[in-house]
């Protein structure tokens, strides 16, 4: 096992314990702290459909089994996950998203009691027909409640318009549809393909004890061997699917998300997702002279937000908000774009992104859980925490001009939900 | 933890807590919850935060927000039992971290001062610019409300609960009394509130400076403030004759059920009380809801209780397909009644305990969850703090939970289903 430790200027430090099979267990310490946060997960999201493992057979599961199988894990022969926390006082839940599913829990008290519940449950899978029955009515709920939320609608509109064939471009807890289809047997395949150490992680942050941790972690990793998984994915066009896609909802005034599609062959940087960031808070952020505009033009109000949202084979800027226009927002942005492009920003600019975002970098320790979300992010991606505080001080005038240019107006998609 | 009260009428806390990288800063006004003012209050909030004397324009504003290390400035307001809250508060990073010995903190409550004593006034009054960019973006935020059918759902069966008072009302009114609203109504609503409000100022971290002190003592010197709102106005909410039921029809997927019960109000035990049987009823995933309404019979995805202690009242509120809303109803009734009868386990009174305490003792690693504990709990007399209300009720007992759980009444029933439910 390979210890690490990694200080930083701003008073915080943490350690890596990477094992031989590839297991990561991240943990830092806030000994000021009355809670602790804990995430055991995995490295499999619902963009996992199809896979083989030492490349042998391929197999294609049903859309939404990743999340199906987070509500299952919590149950088990002798009952639920929850009724044990309920006994320790730690508070649980777990969420799935495109390419991990977590399982966490805060407590106040008992933590070493609810680690070991916790890294227990996830590895004893339990599942039965009328059990898979079950849920499958429970998650149908679940969905119809996200079918009646026109923000996820609008976001998951832009995703398949974008996207041709990346399984980026569909729900996280599937459809009704392809949920009926799911089995014990399929769940079993999931499960023993990638809640496999190797392929998971734990992150930590609070008034915690190393030794104690490890001593808990040590019980469970009982082999050196590593589960090689191939995710296959169908080839990705680079263009977009389709430039435009409208649905109709029960809202006040449309909702918008305008996408631009990235190369997506290798994977962002550290520096290039911070580079994104800094440029789209110049580009349409709150100090920008777009979003002065479009607010003077009554085109867009406070809800206006941009984000990078990346993974294995996807990579896209998204842009959203509410207006009654949403075509001449978009127009306006490419405008913009086009603008700095050529054009150049204001410095001053730079030098106040930069502070704000470093800020909100180092304030993000205040919470463990920011922080062990953040630990998430490097299991995930593989890369150092502290390093984007350096990233974010360094970067140019010329790094934000040459993100912009990768945002090709040709290759964009919006996506608006509009009044019934 | 240290708090003082200052002869000039307004009462700041102090919390001098050193385990976070930034520090906060609030001022908080309350003011009577009345329906024919809360729209002016929101309106001169939002304008406050986005202008002033020094920062006429809001761009200019936020380059100066970000250069102070992102300072987060927010204005919100809130409904805090018969009080209208309006709060306007700043964060950023301490001293520490800043990169070349700047204060960015101090600076930064400056400039919030600045907002809120110094406002960019055209012809005496506040700009109308100012006013037509905030008053339609506070508009779609009202007409926003209807994009989350579930948060929508809550306000809606809180006004027909609330029909025939002034809590019904919406915390920022409704679009027709904002476009009534004028320059000179806005003026004289924010002299109100800086001469009648009773002020709780909260600062998080560091402790101010002596001549930020003077500074806000001089702010206020200029002010006359003979006639501050009194404390412990709220009312608990009144009992039904009948219980009220309100059926609405919208476009949506999963219908939404929302109850609300008189319960226990105030300060005292029988909240601390009502606090814990309210988690047993349906706080976490140990609770009878969950168990019961959810895993057991598969009614709702979601079906959660929660108490408004500060003016009596509990709320359920579940997502539920349209066909299952009566049985749903029936078996939250089901469950009330268990806790009234005592039919709940040990396991789920300790479980219920400890997951209370775990999220007091919580408070205290959040900036902001620190601000709006003491914030909140600002009109009350005798307030406890989250450690004072954790060993409090961890003293409760079963039977008093029972006797909580009995005081508590149904009032009124809010569906909101599909429309071709009609």
């Amino acid at each position: 096992m390979q210890k690490q430790i990694f200080n930083s200027a701003i008073g915080e430090n943490y350690t890596l314990y990477t094992y031989p099979c590839g297991f990561k267990v991240y943990i830092l310490n806030k000994s000021t702290y009355n809670s602790s946060y804990a995430i055991f997960g995995t490295k499999y999201g619902s963009i996992d459909n199809c896979f083989s493992v030492k490349n042998g057979e391929k197999l294609t599961v049903p859309e939404g089994i990743a999340h199906f199988l987070e509500h299952k894990l919590f149950e088990s022969e002798d009952g639920d996950a929850f009724s044990k926390f309920a006994k320790t006082g730690g508070s649980a839940n777990a969420f799935t998203s495109f390419d991990r599913t977590c399982y966490l829990f805060s407590c106040s008290e008992r933590f070493y009691e609810n680690l070991d519940i916790l890294l227990d449950f996830v590895r004893h899978p339990y599942f039965t027909e009328q059990t898979v029955n079950k849920e499958q009515g429970i998650i149908g709920q679940e969905i119809r409640m996200y079918d009646d939320n026109p923000n996820w609608c609008v976001f998951f509109n832009v995703l398949k318009a974008l996207y041709n064939e990346h399984p980026v471009r569909i729900d996280i807890a599937g459809t009704t549809d392809s949920i009926s289809e799911i089995t014990p047997k399929y769940l079993y395949d999931c499960y023993n393909t990638f809640y496999d150490l190797s392929n998971m992680f734990l992150c930590i942050a609070g008034n915690v004890n190393e030794e104690k941790i490890i001593k808990a972690v040590n019980k469970i990793v009982d082999t050196d061997s590593k589960k090689e998984i191939t995710r296959i994915f169908t080839k990705e066009e680079s263009t977009v699917n389709q430039k435009y896609i409208e649905m109709k909802h029960s809202v006040s005034m449309p909702l918008f998300t305008l996408g631009y599609k990235l190369p997506a062959e290798k994977e962002l940087t550290l520096k290039e997702k911070i580079v994104y960031s800094a440029a789209l808070d110049i580009l349409s952020g709150e100090c920008s002279t777009l979003y002065k505009k479009l607010t003077d033009l009554e085109l867009v109000n406070d809800e206006f937000d941009s984000e990078l949202l990346c993974g294995n084979g996807y990579a896209a800027v998204l842009i959203s908000g509410e207006s009654k226009s949403p075509k001449t927002v978009q127009e306006e942005i490419n405008n913009e774009i086009e603008n700095i492009v050529n054009n150049g920003y204001e410095e001053k600019l730079l030098d106040a992104v930069k502070r704000a975002m470093y800020a909100d970098a180092v304030r993000r320790f205040d919470s463990t859980e920011n922080v062990v979300m953040q630990m998430v992010e490097s299991a995930v991606f593989d890369y150092e925490m502290f390093e984007e505080l350096e990233i974010i001080k360094n970067i140019s005038y010329y790094d934000i001009l040459e993100c912009l240019k990768t945002l090709n107006k040709d290759n964009s998609s919006l996506s608006v939900v509009t009044q019934k | 933890m240290q708090s003082s009260f200052n002869s000039k009428s307004y009462e700041i806390l102090h919390i001098p807590y050193s385990g976070f990288h930034s520090d906060l800063f609030s001022v908080n006004f309350f003011v009577p919850l009345k329906r024919e003012t809360v729209s002016s209050y929101a309106l001169v909030a939002s304008i406050l935060t986005t202008c002033s004397k020094e920062f006429k324009d809001y761009r200019e504003l936020n380059i100066k927000l970000s250069s102070l290390y992102g300072a987060d400035m927010a204005s919100i307001v809130t409904k805090v039992g018969d009080y209208l809250c309006i709060k306007f508060s700043i964060s950023t990073i301490k001293d520490l971290y800043a990169f070349n010995g700047e204060k960015p903190m101090e600076e930064a409550i400056r400039l919030l001062l600045g907002q809120i004593f110094k406002p960019n006034f055209e012809n005496g009054v506040f700009c109308e610019n100012d006013i037509k960019r905030e008053s339609r973006i506070l508009i779609e935020h009202i007409e926003s409300e209807l994009n989350n059918k579930r948060l929508f759902a809550r306000a809606k069966m809180i006004e027909n609960m609330f029909c025939d008072e002034d809590y019904g009302t919406f915390r920022y009114g409704n679009v027709k009394s904002i476009k009534a609203l004028t320059a000179q109504k806005l003026k004289n609503a924010w002299q109100e509130m800086l001469s009648t409000a009773f002020v709780k100022i909260n600062v998080i971290g560091e402790k101010l400076s002596n001549s930020l002190l003077a500074e806000i003592d001089c702010l206020f010197d200029g002010l006359n403030r003979e006639n501050i709102v009194e404390r412990n106005i709220t009312k608990p909410a009144k009992l039904p004759t009948d219980v009220k039921t309100v059926t609405e029809h919208y476009e949506v997927a999963q219908g939404k059920l929302v109850m609300g019960f008189n319960s226990a109000q105030g300060n005292d035990k029988e909240t601390v009380s009502t606090l814990v049987m309210c988690d047993i009823f349906g706080g976490g995933p140990y609770s009878r809801l969950f168990t019961n309404v959810r895993e057991k019979l598969s009614l709702c995805y979601y079906c959660s209780a929660y108490a408004i202690r500060n003016k009596g009242f509990i709320m359920v509120d579940s997502g539920v397909e349209s066909n299952n809303a009566e049985v749903a109803q029936k078996e939250i009734l089901n469950q009330l009644n268990a806790v009234k009868n005592g039919e709940f386990t040990n396991s789920e009174f300790e479980a219920s305990i400890k997951g209370i305490k775990d999220t007091l003792l919580a408070s205290y690693d959040n900036l902001n969850a620190l601000d709006a504990w003491y914030t909140t709990r600002a009109m009350e007399e005798n307030c406890m703090s989250p450690k004072e209300l954790a060993s409090a009720v961890e003293k409760v007992t079963k039977e008093e939970v029972i006797t909580a759980a009995k005081a508590v009444v149904l009032n009124t029933v809010y569906k909101l289903m599909p429309k071709e439910e009609k």
